[in-house]
């Protein structure tokens, strides 16, 4: 198992390497084609990004909506976000957001990356023990592309990887004949990597 | 036009790249859980921890015991805690008996019975200052011993020395991926049993004897102690209170779980359901009856003419989600007839005094019901705010085990019942 992690972080880090190199090239040609007097973008100005996306794992896949708010000035945008997470164990992730587009133009290349909590909402009940689920560390990864459709709005288009870690703790009073009681307690700790394609719409 | 078809360009990156990068999906599970390894000790070594103590503060509370003005709360596991209860307004915590492995508790004049993991101990209380062992009962519940126990040529040893019992647990961290994680590694059934001590409380006996609760595993009546040990019940002579005799091991029709003497029947609360036993050969208990419920824990007590069964929902006893009263007309013994059923949200201990019947109601508090007409049980008095557990009443004062301490009502007044005084836990009860 630990030569599988070992592996998964090898491919992990060399795809994000490639990603991070191959934006930063995109973000130098689009820097030198920007148009550099745009005064509105050199001041914080609110923004939300809304979208839909689409999570897919080893364990199926599942729906995704996200809603992004935050201030964008020149290429950056930092925000704030809450969406839905229903792959394998249900929950809400809130996260900060940071993304960098390729230059002033709206239409742009930009790279994303998020992370927080993610909350788990998911409920079970059972007859012989309790189960409660912990929360865990949510992140997501990517890059894309938004289209610019008015003058401060755009479609944007990506995809990427989104990681959330998330711990089903199952416990249960053992009663063994002639002896003290005890609790037993087990922690399946699931940390679940994710490719995520998102669509939606920045204004 | 020609921007948007480039924006389309654009998109289908990301999309490839999805496509791509889809190897780097993985869900990986550690499974993360203590692996437990029984202690033992030697019924000799055990015995030499037995000591009176100061008082100490009241923790894990399980079974209670009055005797006159003194209460016994058995600490699961642990020991007795010795109450003098002269002013019910202001009890006062005066010893504790160490006894490892104790859960029950029941006595005979002087003489206080407690088992110590599988063997049962008499205590002479003449004086709460020295509570002096009388007699070791050697390995008179060898269920309690399972682990470490030889039935061989016919009985099960007597030698303190080569009797071990599981004293503690030692745990040891470990994780696992998932995927080795078998179900024989977390299975509860795995050299494991269910035990009759998890379904703690007490009960009623003999009042010349003194008063357990309802959920209670011994009983004292006249000169016969009767003690549930799993699928068998002890038979012990206590004519010679300072020294018992085991008589009989009996075989039960099932696990029994609770024991409620009266008019010479034992009524056993078992998870199946409700057994009789006639007590007129007081050394050789006699199968009267069953009468058969799902699967749940369920203390059993009776009157002249009916017997109250509560039957509650605990993974304990099976896991059953029953949660109610159920009362049987016991006119004949043989033939317990069913007479109604009243849902409540989860009852344990019970105890009736004349026509009023007592309900522990787990979180939903104490009932105090008029029974008079068993057909239509009247509530005169809910007492809310407490997790109840098991009840004693005598003369007007009802002792009630919670989830936080112990608490003595006032009810010679049933509709005005009040609070004498109470007990606090230093931990809340499981």
């Amino acid at each position: 198992m630990d030569e599988a992690n070992g592996l998964n972080n090898a491919l992990m880090k060399k795809y994000g390497l490639l990603l991070i190199l191959s934006a930063g090239a995109l973000v130098s040609v689009a820097q030198d084609r920007a148009v550099s007097n745009d005064k509105a973008s050199s001041r914080w100005r609110f923004h939300s990004i809304n979208t839909a996306g689409w999570i897919s794992g080893k364990s199926g896949s599942a729906f995704q909506l996200q809603t992004i708010n935050g201030l964008q000035k020149d290429r950056l945008f930092l925000g704030l976000g809450i969406g839905t997470d229903k792959y394998k164990y249900a929950g809400l992730p809130v996260f900060v957001d940071a993304r960098l587009y390729t230059g002033q133009r709206s239409s742009a290349f930009f790279l994303y990356g998020d992370a927080g909590i993610h909350f788990v909402t998911e409920k079970e009940t059972t007859r012989f023990y309790d189960v409660r689920y912990l929360n865990g560390f949510y992140s997501d990864i990517g890059g894309g592309y938004a289209i610019s459709c008015g003058r401060r709005s755009a479609v944007e288009f990506s995809a990427g990887w989104t990681y959330k870690r998330v711990t089903r703790r199952t416990s249960y009073r053992v009663y063994t004949l002639g002896a003290p009681e005890y609790e037993k307690v087990d922690k399946f700790i699931y940390d679940l990597t994710r490719l995520v394609v998102k669509a939606g719409f920045r204004f | 036009m020609k921007k948007f078809g480039r924006g389309l360009q654009y998109i289908s990156l990301p999309v490839v790249a999805a496509l791509l990068l889809a190897g780097c999906i993985k869900d990986d599970c550690k499974h993360s859980y203590k692996i437990y390894t029984p202690v033992y000790k030697t019924l000799t070594e055990l015995r030499s921890e037995v000591k009176l103590l100061p008082a100490r503060p009241l923790d894990h509370p399980g079974k209670i015991y009055i005797m006159g003005n003194r209460v016994y709360l058995n600490e699961k596991g642990k020991g007795i805690h010795v109450i003098d209860n002269s002013n019910p307004q202001q009890p006062r915590n005066i010893a504790f008996i160490n006894i490892p492995g104790n859960i029950d508790i029941a006595m005979k004049d002087n003489i206080l019975y407690a088992d110590m993991h599988c063997d049962l101990a008499a205590f002479d209380m003449s004086n709460p200052g020295a509570a002096p062992v009388k007699k070791y009962l050697t390995n008179a519940f060898p269920s309690q011993a399972v682990y470490a126990n030889y039935y061989t040529n016919g009985s099960y040893s007597t030698n303190p020395d080569s009797i071990k019992v599981i004293v503690d647990w030692a745990s040891r961290d470990t994780v696992l991926s998932c995927e080795s994680y078998s179900w024989l590694s977390n299975c509860t059934s795995c050299n494991v049993f269910f035990s009759p001590l998890a379904a703690t409380a007490s009960q009623s006996a003999a009042k010349s004897n003194g008063t357990a609760g309802s959920m209670a595993r011994f009983s004292t009546v006249g000169d016969y102690l009767y003690a549930l040990d799993y699928f068998k019940m002890d038979v012990i002579s206590i004519a010679d209170a300072a020294n018992p005799l085991l008589v009989k091991r009996q075989s039960l029709s099932g696990q029994a779980e609770t024991i409620y003497a009266f008019n010479n029947n034992l009524f056993l609360g078992m998870p199946t359901g409700m057994s009789i036993y006639s007590i007129q050969d007081p050394a050789s208990p006699s199968f009267l009856s069953l009468s058969m419920h799902w699967r749940n824990c369920d203390p059993v007590i009776a009157d002249d003419k009916y017997a109250y069964v509560t039957i509650y929902d605990g993974a304990v006893c099976g896991g059953g989600k029953l949660n109610q009263l159920e009362i049987f007309d016991v006119s004949v013994l043989q033939r317990p007839v069913p007479v109604k059923t009243y849902l409540l949200t989860n009852p344990h201990g019970l105890s009736k005094d004349g026509n009023l019947l007592f309900i522990c109601d787990g979180r939903d508090g104490l009932k105090i019901f008029d029974a008079a007409d068993v057909q239509n049980l009247r509530l005169l008095k809910h007492i809310i705010g407490i997790d109840t557990y098991d009840v004693i009443t005598i003369n007007g004062i009802a002792w009630v085990v919670a989830k936080d301490g112990l608490y003595q009502y006032d009810y010679s007044n049933p509709a005005a019942t009040h609070l004498l005084s109470k007990l606090q836990w230093t931990r809340p009860m499981d």
